[in-house]
């Protein structure tokens, strides 16, 4: 089975990436924290094109991965 | 006649011959860095009294009549995250400053003693290695030899500019999604990123687990192969076979997503695939999610090993550095796990490409050195930013752990740049008989430069 995830991450606001920061305990300046959302979106385009790719089921994740 | 600026291979030889000491060249290689570092801002530390004594021990041993190591006396140096016994571990980071300082050197280390390399000091980098481009808020940023003017590429920016001012003839680095490989290209020098897991970690501070990779520099594609013999405690014969020649190989030219390089990448390209009458083009599948998967595997595993130091130093880290990691934290679970899965199904179609290829070859980046603080860059119309596009090509190669020799073209009155020689997983001695054949041929070479 196949599946593909096909989310639109551009709309990620300010306040979503303060929320996610203060659960991990980052306190950040306002200029930080103004760039890392910058940072952040970059990440979810990435994530995006990642994500909506359809991978089968018996493909598992190479955390430990050697060639 | 030798000295630093001769290639490592010719400095053991003629230590070993008794033409030169391996103090006279180690104090030679010191006065040049106190000369002329100021300058480029390679080292961020000069170990005088290790390297003298080093050399000493070199030239008692040969005056005992005792067979030299084939490094013995050449000078080197290691990007400052190699642990070296009695120095911290910078990491290029403020923060690791107030660290211990090691209490042993790195396993690389220890075996660049043992082949008898003499340690000069660590070099400096993009804060934790998450950079292409070695701009330093903390350590100062390390300039081009070629133009001072121009990034010196990252992370191991010191360790290429230092070879490529020729201050050393070898020096070590890591390259997790570029950084052997860029600062290669943007110097003008031969980097050799081997396979994944083919060199230990050993004793050096970790960026990303999935795909931090042991390296090294050097003006000759020679001292490559045997520097990676000696790491390899002798495991592989690269040196040995580097004279065969292409005869026999099956090379092609990587097309698709590595053809959105500049013209000056793309005549690079040109002339290596025309020597090494590289007339087939393969494509690899997916390339633009490969890099893509590499970008979130990288932020997720760079953010979340840097947390508590951002919870709590968070204003002591670069600001370059500081929202990367940060936001890299908080990458959720579901994106970094299918990034991971990809890598495995990207990994199994890149092995049916090499089923049919030796060796493919690839810009290593998509222009030459950029200025230092310049922001954006545009490739055939589209503007991007420069610090992480410098790495759009080596990022989908190291995402595999494919080995790969960058290989310096010259240009006459502009920036050099390099392209990138790749092989199937443990066949670093194929990617080093092609740089070795093209630097035979005059295509490539890596003159020491001091502008």
């Amino acid at each position: 089975m196949s599946y593909s995830l096909l989310l639109d991450y551009s709309d990620i606001s300010l306040a979503q990436v303060e929320n996610a920061a203060h659960l991990l305990s980052l306190h950040l300046t306002k200029e930080d924290m103004l760039n890392m959302h910058q940072q952040f979106k970059l990440i979810a385009s990435h994530a995006e094109l990642v994500m909506a790719f359809a991978l089968d089921d018996a493909i598992e994740p190479a955390p430990e991965y050697r060639p | 006649m030798i000295d630093i600026t001769s290639r490592a291979i010719d400095i053991a030889e003629a230590i070993k011959a008794g033409k030169v000491s391996a103090v006279e060249v180690t104090q030679k290689a010191l006065a040049t860095i106190a000369d002329l570092d100021q300058r480029y801002n390679c080292f961020t530390e000069v170990t005088p009294e290790r390297a003298l004594k080093e050399a000493e021990a070199v030239d008692v041993a040969r005056l005992q009549g005792i067979n030299l190591p084939p490094l013995a006396g050449v000078p080197y140096a290691v990007k400052n995250l190699f642990d070296v016994q009695g120095l911290v571990t910078l990491a290029g980071a403020k923060i690791n400053a107030s660290n211990a300082p090691a209490s042993a050197d790195a396993h690389l280390v220890k075996a660049m003693q043992k082949a008898g390399a003499v340690l000069l000091g660590a070099l400096n980098m993009d804060e934790y290695a998450y950079g292409f481009t070695t701009e330093n808020h903390h350590f100062g940023v390390t300039r081009n030899p070629h133009d001072i003017s121009r990034s010196a590429g990252g992370s191991s920016g010191g360790s290429a500019a230092a070879v490529a001012a020729g201050f050393v003839p070898l020096t070590l680095g890591s390259d997790t999604n570029g950084s052997v490989r860029v600062p290669s290209s943007m110097c003008g020098i031969f980097g050799l990123k081997p396979t994944y897991g083919a060199l230990s970690l050993e004793g050096m501070f970790p960026f990303v687990h999935s795909f931090d990779h042991a390296g090294m520099f050097a003006r000759s594609s020679l001292d490559l192969a045997l520097s990676f013999d000696l790491l390899q405690d002798e495991r592989t014969h690269c040196l040995e076979q580097i004279n065969l020649g292409i005869a026999g190989l099956r090379i092609a030219q990587v097309g698709g997503y590595f053809e959105q390089c500049d013209t000056q990448a793309q005549s690079a390209m040109a002339l290596v695939a025309e020597a090494l009458q590289a007339t087939t083009t393969v494509n690899l599948p997916e390339v633009a999610r490969a890099r893509a998967s590499a970008y979130v595997i990288t932020a997720s595993e760079g953010g979340n090993r840097h947390l508590q130091r951002l919870q709590t130093r968070a204003q002591d880290f670069d600001p370059l550095t500081r929202p990367r990691l940060a936001a890299g934290a908080l990458v959720p679970a579901a994106w970094y796990l299918q990034a991971q899965r990809f890598r495995t199904w990207f990994h199994q179609e890149v092995m049916k490409v090499f089923e049919h290829i030796d060796v493919i070859i690839a810009p290593a980046t998509p222009c030459s050195a950029q200025k230092i603080g310049q922001e954006t860059m545009t490739i055939q119309g589209v503007t991007m930013p420069v610090r992480p596009n410098m790495g759009m090509f080596t990022q989908p190669i190291s995402f595999v752990g494919l080995p790969v020799v960058a290989v310096p073209v010259q240009q006459v009155g502009g920036m050099p740049i390099g392209i990138q020689i790749i092989a199937s997983p443990k066949r670093e001695d194929l990617a080093l008989r092609v740089a070795a054949y093209l630097e035979k041929s005059g295509v490539c070479a890596a003159p020491v430069v001091r502008n």
